[in-house]
């Protein structure tokens, strides 16, 4: 005696049966028709086990060699209060730490490192971004009034920072949980439905150039927050770019920024696929499974203005996109401006609340 | 022939049996429903036994009918009905006319039960102010029951000529028997009530006690107004200071103008200068609020549940409107203080997805499950705005009073 299974209908609850003439499952009571696969349970439909490993892939080989004689008059500077190390041309006579600010010295020839893929040259010059700084501290209600002093803002240095880009294809498997609610009046009583869905979304896209900061030193937020770069405007690498300006070494090796890369790579592309997903009252991600194919890596250097300055025994670091001009950067705020602000906006509420209703009260 | 004669029998019968619903239909329904309004077989039973057995016990009728005729006149249609169905006896009929929005009271002058157009106005107040059409027919039956109990009872008292009317004598509209007022401030009390009760027509009465000899507060202040030669509208307050209960009760025109939650009202705003022992203060706050009540029901409005008086300007908005400014204030504040914020780690690489890439392979939308649960709404039954009116009761003399009271 062989046991059958009961297949349930999703609309009525009742028993499906197998139609011939359709070739497909059909509910007696209640009419609707399912395709046969719904009922057996797919690996990506089973509640059993779930893939939750991603599969990446990278290919890390990045950058190329230097032409021999290439870096003959190329030196590292090394800083030594706060142990950043700046390459320059032997011209540049760099003489402080674009870091912290204090002095820098000659630490030897600069050899065997890799040779960078791309760089994005310098399109904005000091001068303009001087102004930046003023346009950033512009219109900051907060912001003490001694910070607009304008002994501060000569301390501005371009520096080259070295950038690992990652491009890859991506394959993804996305299983969402969905509902829907519907509710009506009839007679005596309120009715509620809700239908519960499960959703699953399959699919590929690809990256390009994704960044992630090759410098230990340079903090990876203030990097990301001058993002993006036009890399319709990279070129391949020329030391003779480098004139006149610092750049970093790397001191981050291409594996260990891969996680950044990952990370965002991975939010991006949940993000992309439940854009997808519309029409329902609520949605809900069950689990996620992503595959990377084709990862390599590239060795750029990006062109960015630093400022730094100590105020109150703190410091304040500034960046700008030296290519698109972005401006960030951290301010201090001054707290009594802030508690003004706050007692005014306060004080000028309460009496428009209280004026609104006596006015409600007596007209009404 | 035996077949024949079988055949012929049975014929009979069945028209005989076909007949007798029809006789037993006619003359005497206690409750005609022709709009067939959500009562259930049981309620309806209900009804007509209750109806039944005061029909047997006491000889009088009370029908009840719902109709939906607009090509009909209420009056006639009501007349016609109670013809119909007690025309030979004491009865008495309310009937609610949809077609029209109508209701009507009819009892036939000749059974001497002198029905006014007040009790006609209590029957339907007391049918309208329940929630269902089921508990209104039992509360106008009920109703009419009491109402004709005290009809008969005048009827003998006149009759046997000891009437349970006593006239003692007018009075002044402010007896201060428990000396809880000082000279002057029962002559400016006085002749504020005088000035008040003359302008409006009706009798405006505050009477203290030191005692009220067991009578319940109720029953003293109700007969206290009616053997005193009280306009036959007005309002007493009676204060005894034996229990402290202080009672309010309501007279004629007085009634449609204090209705239960009016009552409410001003025991709400007397009662602490009661407890506090400034008498002078309550029936001061009495007489001005009885002015504005009856001021309001003479605009055809009086205060009741879903219409009261503007309440004091509520200082409670201040301390509400100084929160909500604190919380506007600090959105403000903080809004101010995220511009200077403009470091952050990036969450997704949005910028570096090549155009036009993201392409899905597979894409699929399955119902799983479906649930439907369904809750009761409990219904108010239309007609009455919820609630409201005056509920009365009957003094010692038939008269009819409202009112209410407490303990201070």
């Amino acid at each position: 005696m062989t046991v059958l299974q009961d297949y349930k209908c999703p609309s009525c609850g009742g028993k499906v049966e197998f139609d011939s003439h359709l070739q497909k499952m059909k509910c007696p009571f209640c009419g609707s028709v399912y395709e046969v696969e719904q009922f057996e349970t797919p690996e990506t439909f089973s509640d059993a086990q779930y893939n939750l490993e991603d599969n990446i892939n990278w290919n890390t080989a990045a950058g190329g060699q230097w032409d021999s004689g290439e870096t003959d008059d190329m030196l590292v500077y090394s800083c030594n209060s706060c142990g950043g190390e700046i390459v320059a041309e032997k011209e540049t006579g760099a003489t402080s730490c674009p870091y912290c600010g204090n002095p820098v010295v000659v630490n030897g020839q600069f050899a065997g490192d890799l040779k960078p893929d791309l760089i994005i040259p310098f399109k904005l010059d000091k001068k303009q971004a001087k102004e930046a700084l003023n346009n950033h501290l512009k219109g900051k209600k907060l912001l003490p009034k001694i910070f607009k002093d304008q002994n501060h803002i000569d301390e501005i240095k371009g520096l080259y920072v070295p950038f690992w880009l990652f491009d890859a294809d991506i394959n993804a498997r996305v299983k969402y949980r969905a509902t829907n609610t519907r509710s009506w009046t009839s007679g005596d009583y309120r009715y509620n439905e809700v239908s519960t869905y499960n959703i699953f979304r399959a699919g590929n896209m690809s990256y390009s150039h994704v960044p992630v900061d090759g410098s230990i030193k340079i903090n990876d937020d203030l990097m990301e927050s001058i993002e993006p770069y036009d890399l319709s405007e990279a070129v391949d690498f020329k030391k003779a770019y480098l004139s006149g300006y610092l750049a970093d070494k790397y001191t981050v090796n291409a594996e260990d920024s891969i996680d950044r890369a990952n990370y965002r790579i991975k939010n991006s592309t949940i993000d992309a696929f439940s854009s997808s997903v519309r029409g329902y009252d609520s949605v809900q991600t069950v689990n996620s499974n992503i595959s990377l194919n084709n990862g390599t890596a590239k060795y750029a250097l990006y062109p960015v203005w630093f400022l730094n300055t100590t105020w109150q025994n703190n410091h304040y670091y500034f960046a700008m996109n030296g290519q698109t001009g972005k401006f960030v950067g951290n301010l201090p705020m001054d707290k009594s401006l802030y508690w003004k602000h706050f007692i005014q906006c306060f004080v000028v509420s309460t009496l428009i609340i209280i004026i609104l209703s006596v006015a409600a009260y007596f007209l009404l | 022939m035996k077949r024949k004669l079988l055949m012929i029998s049975f014929i009979l019968s069945m028209l005989f049996f076909s007949v007798i619903p029809t006789f037993a239909e006619s003359g005497s329904e206690y409750f005609i429903d022709e709009t067939n309004e959500n009562l259930t077989e049981e309620e309806i039973n209900t009804i007509k036994e209750k109806s039944r057995l005061i029909d047997e016990e006491y000889g009088f009728k009370i029908i009840y009918a719902h109709i939906d005729k607009d090509y009909v006149s209420t009056v006639d249609e009501s007349i016609a009905l109670y013809e119909a169905n007690a025309s030979d006896y004491n009865g008495i009929i309310l009937i609610i006319n949809e077609g029209l929005n109508e209701w009507y009271v009819y009892s036939p002058k000749s059974n001497g039960l002198n029905f006014t157009v007040d009790d006609a106005d209590i029957l339907y107040d007391t049918y309208n102010s329940q929630h269902t059409i089921y508990d209104g027919v039992i509360a106008y039956i009920d109703k009419a029951v009491e109402l004709y109990k005290s009809k008969i009872e005048l009827l003998n008292n006149k009759s046997e000529n000891n009437s349970s009317y006593q006239n003692l004598g007018p009075l002044p509209r402010l007896v201060d028997d428990a000396d809880l007022l000082s000279n002057s401030e029962e002559k400016l009390l006085l002749t504020k009530l005088d000035d008040l009760s003359s302008k409006n027509n009706l009798d405006i009465v505050v009477v203290t006690k030191n005692t009220i000899d067991g009578k319940s507060p109720m029953n003293y202040a109700d007969d206290f107004y009616d053997y005193h030669e009280y306009k036959p509208d007005g309002i007493l307050l009676l204060i005894s200071m034996e229990d402290r209960d202080y009672w309010m009760s309501t007279t004629g025109y007085g009634i449609k103008a204090f209705t239960d939650k009016g009552i409410e009202y001003i025991s709400k705003k007397i009662v602490s200068n009661l407890s506090d022992g400034d008498y002078y203060g309550a029936f001061d706050k009495f007489a001005d609020l009885s002015d504005k009540f009856i001021i309001e029901a003479k605009k055809g409005t009086p205060y009741d549940v879903d219409h009261m008086p503007k309440g004091d300007y509520p200082f409670i908005v201040l301390p509400i409107s100084g929160a909500v400014g604190l919380l506007i204030s600090f959105i403000y504040s903080s809004s101010l203080k995220n511009q200077l914020k403009s470091v952050a780690k990036a969450y997704k690489a949005t910028s570096y997805i090549v155009p036009n890439s993201l392409i899905f392979n597979d894409s699929r939308e399955v119902l799983v499950d479906k649930h439907v649960s369904k809750t009761y709404i409990s219904r108010n039954n239309s007609g009455s705005s919820g609630g409201g009116g005056s509920s009365t009761h009957f003094g010692s003399s038939g008269v009819s009073h409202g009112g209410g009271g407490g303990k201070f």
